[in-house]
């Protein structure tokens, strides 16, 4: 016969150990680090969540490369054509120049710049929530991809690497609250740190003494200091610049350039190692 | 109703689709306004079939929308433990709401579960700006009916009910 009262703890005993296991969870995962193993095993059987969602994009794309027009492409081509040849004629600017800043390197001493290579990812997933500035992209660790890693697109810096999966990673963004990033101003190299504010379109530079040279439509790239971002990718343009003589500090805002927002294919740098890991004179340069 | 068996795997499957809902790529100003589809598909097994889905199945669905989206493990976990239990306990009542009446405490559960996220943020992890999340109780509470709706055409369809 069915018992007429279910046994076992009441309802919000439950709830409240539950509750509790939880919180222990989220200082564990948060604060310790412990769970990282947990975590890894768990992402790896959520990892064709995201595969599926992908999976009409792959499609369309699919779609859209098999069933073209003869004239599109013909447009196509000569478009591309075109943008070769500019793009031809200013590399050799910067092949010349490249030689010329070598030369001077040499002069001055300093070890060469580093070169990275560039690898094309994309993007299979974003953050569901507003207050988490984070995307998923299709690379994991069995393309090489390492925390810390720097994520852009083609106009500038989007963030970097904070978990690696076998078939995916996660990168935050520069725009997360809790994202900061050491920059220089491209036309006279004051440094600061550029923080992120949650939102897409506002960036924040910290601690700049209001008599500082900055102005509006200033190109903030980044300086390579902290040895996490490889320098002089550009990270963000000064909008607005205002100073209260009440106020220690300058209150400067920026909009970042790369176009976190709507690209869907990005690049991850591979930076030379030895950046990261030797001494401070490498990271600088 | 309570009495009537259900397969597991029917459960299952609704979570599945509820994470993929989830995890489809909007942008972020549209993102504020998704339903929490996870909550939703928790809240409807927890009060029409409680002795399927408790407070630690609750629980878990929570652990795993965690990895999903990327939180520190348990801030979901812990709204979605207490949320659902406070869910199972109005169910006997909720049940013979009318469907208008329902909307309405799905949206005051919903908002509870997303107070309660925002507390965990705020308080054991990343600060959460704002109470604009709150906006998603409201538009989980505004596709309550298509749900409900549904998910009683389903359950007439295998005689559940």
């Amino acid at each position: 016969m069915k018992p007429l009262f279910l046994k076992g703890p009441s309802l919000f005993a439950r709830a409240l150990v539950f509750g509790l296991i939880a919180i222990f969870a989220i200082v564990a995962d948060y604060r310790m680090g412990w769970t990282a193993p947990l975590r890894s095993a768990m992402s790896a059987v959520v990892s064709p969540l995201y595969r599926v969602v992908d999976f009409p994009a792959v499609v369309s794309e699919w779609w859209g490369d098999t069933v073209v027009s003869r004239s599109e492409l013909l447009r196509d081509n000569e478009s591309l054509r075109n943008e070769v040849l500019v793009l031809r004629t200013m590399s050799q600017r910067l092949a010349v120049l490249e030689a010329e800043n070598a030369q001077l390197r040499e002069l001055l001493n300093s070890s060469a710049q580093v070169k990275g290579r560039l690898q094309v990812a994309e993007l299979i997933a974003i953050s569901p929530d507003p207050d988490y500035h984070t995307v998923v992209i299709n690379s994991g660790s069995d393309d090489g991809v390492y925390m810390g890693q720097a994520v852009l697109d083609a106009s500038g810096l989007m963030g970097q690497i904070v978990e690696v999966q076998s078939s995916f990673s996660r990168a935050i963004l520069i725009s997360d609250a809790s994202h900061a990033i050491p920059v220089e101003v491209n036309r006279n190299g004051v440094r600061s740190v550029l923080r992120g504010l949650g939102r897409l379109d506002k960036l924040e530079l910290l601690h700049v003494p209001a008599t500082t040279d900055i102005q509006v439509g200033d190109m903030l790239v980044s300086s390579g200091l902290g040895q996490r971002f490889p320098r002089g990718y550009p990270v963000a343009t000064v909008t607005s610049v205002t100073t209260d003589p009440g106020k220690s500090f300058a209150s400067i805002e920026a909009m970042p350039t790369a176009e976190l927002n709507r690209s869907r294919y990005v690049l991850l740098l591979f930076a030379a190692r030895s950046v990261l890991n030797s001494g401070a004179d490498d990271g600088l340069n | 109703m309570v009495s009537i068996s259900v397969p597991n795997s029917s459960i299952y499957l609704s979570f599945i689709l509820a994470y993929v809902l989830t995890v489809i790529p909007v942008s972020w100003p549209v993102a504020t306004y998704m339903p929490s589809w996870v909550f939703i598909t928790s809240l409807f097994w927890a009060i029409f079939f409680p002795h399927k889905h408790g407070v630690g199945m609750a629980w878990f669905a929570g652990l795993w929308l965690d990895v999903v989206m990327g939180y520190p493990l348990g801030v979901n976990a812990f709204s979605m433990a207490i949320s659902i239990a406070l869910a199972i306990f109005i169910g006997p009542r909720f049940r013979i709401y009318s469907v208008g009446l329902q909307t309405w405490m799905v949206f005051v559960l919903a908002a509870v579960c997303q107070l309660l996220i925002f507390w965990a943020k705020n308080i054991f992890s990343v600060p959460a700006s704002g109470l604009s999340s709150l906006w998603g109780a409201v538009t989980s509470a505004l596709v309550w009916p298509l749900i409900y709706a549904y998910l009683r055409v389903v359950a007439r369809i295998f005689h559940l009910i």
